[in-house]
């Protein structure tokens, strides 16, 4: 009987190795996810931000570079993830660095840091759009990060 | 040749026209940015090395006036400014800003200028 218990340690040990292996890649996967969660909440910081700065109209200078230090520090907070994030989202990568560049360009583009005589609705409509399509673009990839599908793409990474 | 935007201009610079304050977009194009190309375009077509790790933050109308208005304003042509430009950055904090700087040079119209006979 003695290869029948070796046959079983053996078959034990492949399938506490392949557990420990799904184990990591759990918690690596998991880690990923966290982080689009902590990403997605501050590109609503950057959206909210931005759109006070485009709806409302400070009284004086030191309002308007307030406003937007305010849209400034949201957006900064959101660069800080930015690489990491392009290797999370994986085929989505392209489509995530669009949306952050028109994210971008809408929040803190056009007359921004200019003296203001008027309010921009237009403009603070098109941010909460392009807030809305990248968020939802990062919720799609989170799902992916989460499915067992990515294990035979990506691997398991140790490093994370 | 090499700019260090941080220190041979500023570390937080902002706005799009001179009225937006001292550190804003045409003017870091037009005193520095122009003149280092032309330069390097004289000697031979080195480019011009920008270095943005420095900097903390840029506003996107600071980074489109300063990088897109060289085509925009036609100063250069896209070919001259993507021979004669390259941005260096190796923080990745700053990657998004340096993807912002090529979609503006690629994205960006010469202006028509108003025809003599209008």
């Amino acid at each position: 009987m003695p290869e029948s218990i070796w046959g079983k340690l053996f078959w034990i040990a492949i399938g506490a190795g392949i557990s420990w292996l799904l184990q990591q890649y759990r918690i690596s996967r998991s880690e990923d996810a966290a982080l689009v969660n902590e990403h997605i909440k501050d590109i609503e910081k950057l959206r909210d931000a931005a759109q006070d700065y485009w709806l409302e109209l400070p009284d004086d200078l030191k309002g308007e570079r307030a406003a937007s230090a305010r849209v400034r520090a949201a957006h900064s907070a959101t660069t800080l993830v930015y690489p990491q994030i392009i290797e999370i989202c994986g085929e989505l990568c392209d489509d995530y660095k669009d949306l952050s560049l028109a994210l971008y360009d809408v929040a803190m583009g056009g007359n921004f840091e200019s003296p203001r005589t008027d309010i921009d609705p237009i403009r603070a409509i098109d941010t909460h759009d392009a807030a809305a399509t990248l968020i939802h673009l990062l919720r799609k990839a989170r799902r992916d990060v989460l499915s067992l599908s990515r294990l035979g793409k990506y691997g398991i990474d140790f490093k994370s | 040749m090499m700019i260090d935007i941080a220190k041979s201009y500023s570390p937080y610079p902002s706005g799009r026209f001179p009225t937006d304050g001292t550190h804003n977009g045409q003017r870091f194009r037009d005193t520095v940015l122009v003149p280092a190309m032309q330069e390097a375009l004289r000697q031979g077509g080195e480019p011009v090395v920008v270095n943005i790790d420095g900097v903390r933050t840029f506003g996107s109308s600071f980074l489109e006036e300063a990088f897109g208005g060289l085509v925009r304003k036609g100063i250069f042509t896209r070919d001259q400014v993507r021979s004669g430009l390259k941005i260096v950055c190796t923080k990745p904090h700053l990657f998004l800003f340096r993807d912002a700087i090529a979609k503006y040079i690629a994205s960006a119209q010469p202006e028509e200028r108003p025809s003599l006979h209008a």
